[in-house]
């Protein structure tokens, strides 16, 4: 599992966490894969950010090379452990969180940030 | 025995005061009688800041159509209010060296300090405020204390280092259990000593703890948050190696929508390289 923010998130992608708006109403259930569709919802009901499954045996989810799962669960990690002392669950540091995660994703794989 | 922040300072007297270049500037600056070319010959007699400020006015951040080759065309291009707080930052910048490499890398704590000063002027710009470099200088100077206590106390410093490392404590946390102060207070500290505008000092003193200043709290708030997201980006590093936790009211003194965050972080992105090539360019400290 990784959480990632809303602009990395891929059609394909297995969701392992429910998404949900702002004032905690269900949009996606975990387990949902996603699709182009949902892009459009997360972003018009201000989702920034989903937790999504790593596993690697995902055929089917063809995704860009920044937003490659195992190297969004080694960042996610890696993270984790620099915002030790940050409560994630906090707005402000959870959006910080997720744009940290993005920015080093697209550096490590050389696109643009 | 415990130790005086404030003896410190007048420990070395090399820190009591700033650079005469500054303070020559805010004279002429100030005084009605004097004119542009008098602003110039003072700045042309320091080199590096003469080269600076070339860079500076012929850079992606004024766009300028044509090129800028004399020192007064650069003032004006910058302005003097500008002008001052950037001669302020570099002045500071050129003032602590033979800092051993062991204890902090100076080229890594100035990148830190100007990743704070670049978020700070774009959430200064959402915010629009009359004086934007302000922030940038606040940015800068906000963890000058820390390079006080590694030119004064290095061997103390050096073990409330590996006290944090090895805790996994805070480092600012560490320098108050250890030392009995924080860099913080020690960097206020200075910038009263020398004079500066009290929101600079207030965002330096304050910078983990913005309500503590009742007259300044929202640039403070900025300068606090500009810190987190430095760290978060790792732009640099002023020797702590952790994101330090917000306040909790930080984020709502800073007075914009959460929305904004993203492009805040994208735009410090785009312009600190820009501004590290001006500021700090490598092998230049």
């Amino acid at each position: 599992m990784a959480r990632i923010c809303v602009d990395m998130i891929q059609p394909g992608m297995l969701l392992s966490g429910d998404v949900r708006d702002i004032t905690g109403r269900l949009l996606l259930k975990a387990g949902s894969v996603i699709a182009e569709r949902h892009l459009y919802i997360f972003k018009a009901w201000g989702v920034t950010g989903a937790e999504i499954e790593v596993s690697q045996d995902r055929p089917e989810q063809k995704v860009e090379t920044w937003a490659d799962p195992g190297l969004m669960a080694h960042i996610d990690a890696d993270l984790r452990k620099i915002f030790i002392h940050a409560n994630l669950e906090e707005p402000f540091v959870k959006e910080l969180f997720l744009l940290a995660g993005s920015r080093r994703a697209k550096i490590l794989s050389g696109a643009d940030v | 025995m415990p130790i005086d922040p404030c003896d410190l300072i007048k420990s070395d007297s090399k820190l009591a005061i700033l650079p005469s270049t500054f303070t020559r500037l805010t004279e002429t600056i100030n005084d009605p009688r004097s004119s542009l070319s008098d602003i110039g010959s003072i700045i042309s007699e320091d080199q590096s800041l003469t080269a600076l400020l070339l860079r500076l006015a012929n850079s992606a951040y004024f766009a300028l159509p044509g090129k800028v080759e004399t020192i007064t065309h650069a003032v004006t291009v910058i302005g003097t209010q500008q002008l001052q707080d950037i001669v302020l930052a570099t002045s500071v910048m050129g003032m602590f060296k033979g800092i051993p490499a062991s204890l902090i890398s100076m080229q890594e704590f100035w990148r830190h300090n100007l990743g704070c000063g670049v978020a700070g002027r774009i959430f200064a710009t959402f915010r629009r405020e009359a004086n934007t470099e302000r922030f940038f200088v606040a940015g800068i100077l906000h963890d000058v204390g820390r390079l006080v206590m590694c030119l004064t106390l290095p061997d103390q410093f050096s073990r409330v280092l590996e006290f944090s490392r090895k805790e996994n404590r805070l480092l600012y946390e560490a320098e108050q259990e250890l030392l009995g102060f924080d860099h913080a207070s020690i960097g206020g500290m200075l910038l009263k000593e020398w004079k500066l505008p009290t929101m600079l000092v207030d965002s330096t003193l304050f910078h983990h703890d913005p309500e503590g200043s009742r007259q300044f709290y929202e640039e403070t708030s900025i300068v606090h948050v500009s810190d987190i997201i430095a760290h978060a980006l790792e732009l640099g590093s002023s020797g702590e190696h952790v994101v330090p936790p917000p306040k909790s009211s930080a984020w709502e003194n800073v007075g914009l929508p959460l929305s904004v965050l993203p492009h805040v972080v994208t735009q410090t992105h785009r312009q600190f390289e820009a501004a590290a090539e001006i500021f700090c360019p490598a092998g230049s400290i």
